[in-house]
């Protein structure tokens, strides 16, 4: 895909689901809505959030738990799903953006043009929301950031045929409400609903801790960055909006810190740890959490703080250029 | 050792045999103007790691710039691992 088929992409995978809700929304003016629509976008959504959260998240782009390539292979079709990118480049982007939040380089910060102002803020928003993906020279070089990625023979044939997982992520919904009434019309909503309306929701789900986590919401930890925990979009979000914490410990498998931080991604790669199916699962314990709060409290935090980022994973000497994403 | 038409082919294929116009493949062609993004540039590169059973050097992977760069590193990692190999 190059810079202006990337752009189409985009622009198809942003305005189609959109296009999507409104016809639902008519829909559901009219004739409410199905049982097994409402079945299928629930099971939809969970799939993919979790693909996303769980899977190019934590599991790709941090290295926060291993497991067996099986999981990891279906994780990582589950993420795909999303329509937000193949898993590599997703991954790529996410620890560039990592190594120098909020700062030049980054390529989804509100504050990339320094604008202030409420207008300023808004453009930054769009910015980070949904605008840093229709640039056309967007990249964040694989090599660079994922070459421990890119040795994975099946996620390169995942990323390679990223646009035929999306697909089939959209017809799966249809055949789902096909399968659990037996009615032609329940593949169409099916699809509506579990396809178009699911692929809108997440996406603006994901796009918002980006957007509204780096501007909105409460800060535990002084990170040298503007990330915001933003507890309303906890739930949706299965645990990403947690987002100053996750700036505080990139690492953790766990983003929600407290007994009231939900964490439903958490709560999942445990259950997976449970069954042996996960395991080195990186938790920080409460004592490095206070020391790292009360730390970057006398250090001072926010986007003009400094910070020494660490090289990209490529240019890293020692053990870690060995292929094992520490900190990012 | 590996050839340049094994690498050209393998280009080839992502291009779906369409090169840009007026651009020439060889050894001196910059990876930037084939129009292939760096996922597919990625691919290429991983694929050859693959296909000959050695791993490039991650940071000098990273700095690989035209064709010839490619065929030059593999070929140079190829050979220290049949130095390692006999030693």
């Amino acid at each position: 895909m190059n810079g202006n088929e990337h752009r189409l992409f985009i622009l198809v995978a942003s305005l189609a689901p959109l296009a999507g809700v409104a016809i639902a929304m008519a829909a559901l003016w009219n004739n409410g809505v199905g049982l097994s629509d409402v079945i299928v976008l629930v099971v939809m959504y969970t799939i993919g959030a979790l693909g996303v959260s769980v899977g190019f998240h934590r599991l790709l782009a941090h290295r926060s738990f291993k497991t067996y390539q099986g999981v990891s292979d279906a994780l990582a079709v589950a993420g795909t799903i999303a329509a937000q990118g193949p898993p590599i480049i997703w991954a790529s982007h996410h620890r560039r953006h990592h190594r120098v939040a909020d700062k030049d380089g980054d390529p989804h910060s509100p504050y990339f043009n320094g604008e202030v102002g409420k207008l300023g803020i808004l453009k930054g928003l769009w910015h980070s929301h949904l605008g840093w993906l229709l640039d056309k020279n967007l990249t964040s070089d694989p090599m660079r950031y994922c070459p421990d990625l890119l040795r994975d023979k099946h996620l390169r044939w995942i990323s390679r045929h990223f646009i035929a997982v999306v697909v089939a992520g959209l017809l799966l919904p249809a055949a789902l409400g096909f399968a659990l009434t037996g009615e032609p019309a329940a593949a169409l909503t099916g699809f509506l609903w579990g396809g178009l309306v699911r692929v809108f929701l997440l996406n603006h789900v994901t796009y918002a801790v980006n957007s509204i986590g780096h501007v909105y919401g409460r800060r535990r930890f002084s990170t040298p960055d503007e990330s915001r925990n933003v507890a309303w979009l906890a739930i949706p979000s299965f645990g990403e909006a947690w987002h100053n914490n996750h700036h505080a410990f990139p690492k953790s498998a766990t983003h929600g810190m407290r007994w009231y931080e939900p964490d439903l991604s958490a709560l999942f790669i445990e259950t997976l740890r449970r069954s042996r199916l996960a395991w080195d699962v990186i938790r920080i314990p409460s004592e490095r959490q206070a020391a790292r709060e009360a730390g970057l409290a006398r250090a001072g935090g926010g986007r003009f703080a400094p910070s020494a980022p660490v090289p990209p994973l490529a240019e890293r000497k020692g053990p870690d250029s060995a292929g094992v994403a520490d900190v990012e | 050792m590996i050839a340049l038409g094994e690498v050209t082919e393998l280009i080839q294929r992502k291009l779906r045999n369409r090169l840009p116009d007026g651009l020439e493949l060889n050894g001196d062609t910059r990876l930037d103007q084939l129009g292939l993004s760096s996922l597919q540039i990625s691919d290429i590169v991983f694929t050859i790691e693959d296909r000959h059973g050695f791993e490039f050097d991650p940071a000098r992977a990273a700095g690989i710039q035209t064709v010839g760069d490619i065929l030059a590193l593999a070929n140079e990692m190829l050979a220290d691992a049949a130095k390692t190999t006999l030693g």
